[in-house]
């Protein structure tokens, strides 16, 4: 199996959008809502990208905004333009 | 390695006897009463008796245990520096091999703490 | 012409991080960096290092002060309404009290390390990395201290806390901890702090805890916390990629990061007792066990962590199977010697209620209620009688971590934990194996310990008795900031602010004796 990755977001009216996105993109994540915050676990890797979210609020969105907004996460981060992953490599 | 340093490094212990204005440091940890969280540190003068170290120090450091007043010292079975030992409790700390952060061990079976819970 | 409208995140970093560097032509790069080598730890390519947020100090600034205009704006809001009033109970801000007097003054102790570290690096990527993260940590020591100034204004022990880091004896747990990290060389502050403390375990700081303010009604902590939190993520991902670049650069780093890896997961484990015991104890609503969270935090993330750096040859810290059998016991552990030793710190400490001990018992099946509810329910008693437990001695600390030894024996809990070590003809004393080894290691750091037990005893704190230390060189004032919750004048101040609510703390005499034993 898999180890885990995860992204704990902030519960919050922007956090939602993110977290449609995430559910959209990639078909195994788990959502947890916990107090305040939610958390997003997924086996292996778990993508963000930033098309679906534009989509989904119709305006334009800078990735480096949603730090705003994480509480911690867990896995090797990679940042791109269009796309925000994180993943273990086992 | 005693220490990672860029350079020369000379250090000095914080806590040698001769810090202690004439007295030296004893721990006491009464073994199965763990009510104590944690061992006593006791300041004590290295010509004290043992027996006046027992009826002076440790008795009323203990006191507020509902065992401590059925410990009899006498058949207490001690540990120095985590080895078996007997003090003379007509011997003094020093004479009696306790050095200074020595820790002492005292172990009364058949109290093992409130209802037997080794508290 | 092509004009090309915008650069990209990458090539924008790269343009404002790594090309702003230069090689030096007339001094030597060793006299500009002389703490690069002592350590041992070999440095081929520092080009390699990767990374993972490109953000540039323009972007930095920018979300910066957005999270601060946003956080301030809470911070009036819960003022203006006076939010200390709708707390679950009063208790809770004791929570608060060694949050700001313990954890506070950390978060300026790691502006002070990343500040000094990020000039000691020769790599461009590292230093603006610890740049940030330097200003990142001083920006979260204000908004604590704004946050609690609210709370100092109702409540008691707020009033002193850099005062009472430097000298309160529990205190100086967590101020050695840091100490012992930034005089250590600029790479094993970053393995203890970056990726130990940040990455491993600072979850576990942060995240119950500020869930825990959530759920008792402490709106500014949760907003500082999440504030914070927002730039952890970025603290953590620096301490990965610092423990990655490190391993890749050479097989000679690996024994010399896994023994700091061993060593700063135990320090910072032991340090967390007090965090656990926060949990625990201290929250009236809580959220999670101790045991919970190190189960979803350390075993779980951690356990895939280590599974990825097993192919450079890092196994996971060793005593590792230590911290997981004291998750059962360590918080009660702690709360027994806060509890008795009450007399001593700038909070209040009381027996659990009831509704406490039984979903102690819950989450503690294995051990509660045979080992530690006989204590506290003898304790409750004695209370109830009029004679609180106070210990009148002092304890045994241990050399390393500075806490009392109070844990038990990995495989017997009826017995507290020892091993002692001689060291030029004077003996040291510790409360596990893991403080053991990094004693032996490098005895000659920790010969130095201030340890505050024996700093009293030698005269350095004042006068001869308890209570004249805690009065006049802590600082904190006896009967008003310390003993028992109960009948103390911050409950009576409570009970005042909700004439009806009595369900929140149980009915008990005050506690007259409460001045005797200091």
């Amino acid at each position: 199996m898999k180890s885990r990755v995860y992204i704990n977001l902030q519960d919050n009216d922007y956090a939602r959008a993110i977290v449609e996105a995430i559910v959209q993109d990639n078909p195994g994540a788990e959502v947890q809502h916990q107090p305040s915050m939610i958390r997003i676990e997924a086996e292996g890797r778990l993508e963000i990208r930033r098309e679906t979210v534009e989509g989904i609020t119709a305006s334009p969105w800078d990735i480096q905004e949603m730090l705003m907004y994480v509480i911690t996460l867990g896995g090797n981060v990679e940042e791109e333009d269009d796309r925000f992953s994180l993943h273990w490599n086992n | 390695m005693p220490v990672t340093a860029i350079g020369p490094y000379a250090a000095q212990a914080l806590d040698s006897q001769d810090r202690f204005h004439g007295l030296q440091l004893v721990y006491l940890c009464w073994e199965k009463h763990l009510m104590f969280c944690a061992p006593f540190t006791l300041p004590l003068p290295p010509h004290m008796l043992f027996a006046d170290f027992i009826e002076q120090v440790a008795k009323p450091a203990i006191a507020q245990h509902p065992d401590a007043q059925w410990v009899d010292f006498a058949q207490v079975q001690w540990r120095l520096d985590e080895q078996p030992w007997t003090p003379d409790p007509g011997a003094s700390l020093q004479a009696n091999g306790i050095g200074h952060k020595s820790l002492l061990h005292m172990a009364t079976p058949g109290l093992n703490g409130l209802a037997g819970t080794c508290n | 012409m092509a004009v090309k409208k915008r650069l990209n995140a990458k090539e924008k970093y790269r343009c404002m991080t790594r090309d702003l560097d230069w090689e030096p032509s007339y001094q030597r790069h060793e006299d500009i960096y002389p703490h690069e080598r002592f350590e041992g730890i070999k440095i081929t390519d520092w080009d390699k290092w990767e990374d993972p947020f490109r953000l540039t100090m323009d972007t930095y600034w920018k979300y910066q002060a957005e999270k601060e205009k946003k956080l301030y704006a809470i911070f009036d809001a819960f003022s203006q309404n006076n939010g200390h009033t709708t707390l679950s109970d009063a208790r809770y801000v004791n929570a608060l009290k060694l949050f700001l007097s313990g954890v506070t003054p950390l978060e300026y102790q790691a502006y002070q390390g990343f500040a000094r570290v990020g000039r000691q690096f020769s790599g461009a990527g590292a230093r603006v990395a610890c740049q940030m993260q330097a200003i990142d940590e001083l920006r979260h020591v204000q908004t604590q201290i704004h946050a609690m100034s609210h709370y100092n204004k109702h409540f008691n022990g707020l009033h002193d806390f850099a005062h009472m880091h430097d000298r309160v004896w529990f205190l100086s747990v967590p101020k050695s901890f840091f100490e012992d990290a930034r005089t250590a060389g600029p790479f094993e502050f970053l393995t203890a702090i970056s990726f130990s403390f940040e990455y491993v375990l600072t979850n576990l700081l942060f995240v119950p805890f500020m869930s825990g303010a959530a759920f008792n009604g402490d709106m500014a902590t949760v907003t500082f916390g999440f504030s914070a939190q927002s730039d952890e993520a970025r603290h953590m991902t620096l301490g990965l990629e610092v423990i990655k670049f490190l391993l890749e650069q050479h097989e000679d780093n690996v024994p010399i990061i896994q023994r700091w890896i061993d060593k700063w997961f135990w320090r910072g484990y032991r340090l967390l007792t007090l965090v656990g015991m926060m949990m625990d104890y201290m929250l009236p609503n809580k959220v999670m066990s101790w045991s919970e969270a190190w189960g979803v935090y350390f075993e779980e993330a951690g356990g895939a962590l280590f599974k990825d750096l097993e192919r450079y040859g890092i196994r996971p810290p060793k005593y590792v199977e230590e911290a997981n059998i004291g998750k059962e016991h360590i918080t009660h552990q702690a709360w027994s010697i806060f509890y008795q030793y009450s007399q001593a710190t700038n909070f209040h400490t009381w027996m659990p209620t009831d509704e406490e001990l039984d979903w102690l018992s819950e989450k503690y099946p294995d051990t509660f209620d045979s080992l530690y509810r006989p204590r506290f329910e003898h304790w409750r008693a004695l209370q109830e009688k009029g004679e609180r437990f106070y210990n009148p001695t002092l304890p045994m600390l241990c050399q390393i971590c500075q806490i009392p030894l109070a844990f038990s024996e990995p495989d017997d809990p009826t017995t507290l934990s020892h091993r002692s070590a001689e060291h030029a003809g004077e003996r040291y004393h510790f409360c596990s194996d893991g403080c053991c080894d990094i004693f032996q290691y490098e005895p000659e750091k920790y010969i130095q310990a201030w340890l505050p037990v024996h700093q009293i005893l030698q005269g350095n704190c004042g006068g001869a008795d308890v209570e004249s230390v805690v009065r006049d060189y802590y600082n904190i004032t006896p009967g008003e900031d310390n003993f028992e919750y109960l009948g103390s004048t911050e409950h009576r101040r409570w009970q005042d602010w909700h004439p009806n609510d009595k369900g929140s703390t149980p009915a008990s005499p005050a506690d007259p004796d409460r001045r005797q034993t200091a």
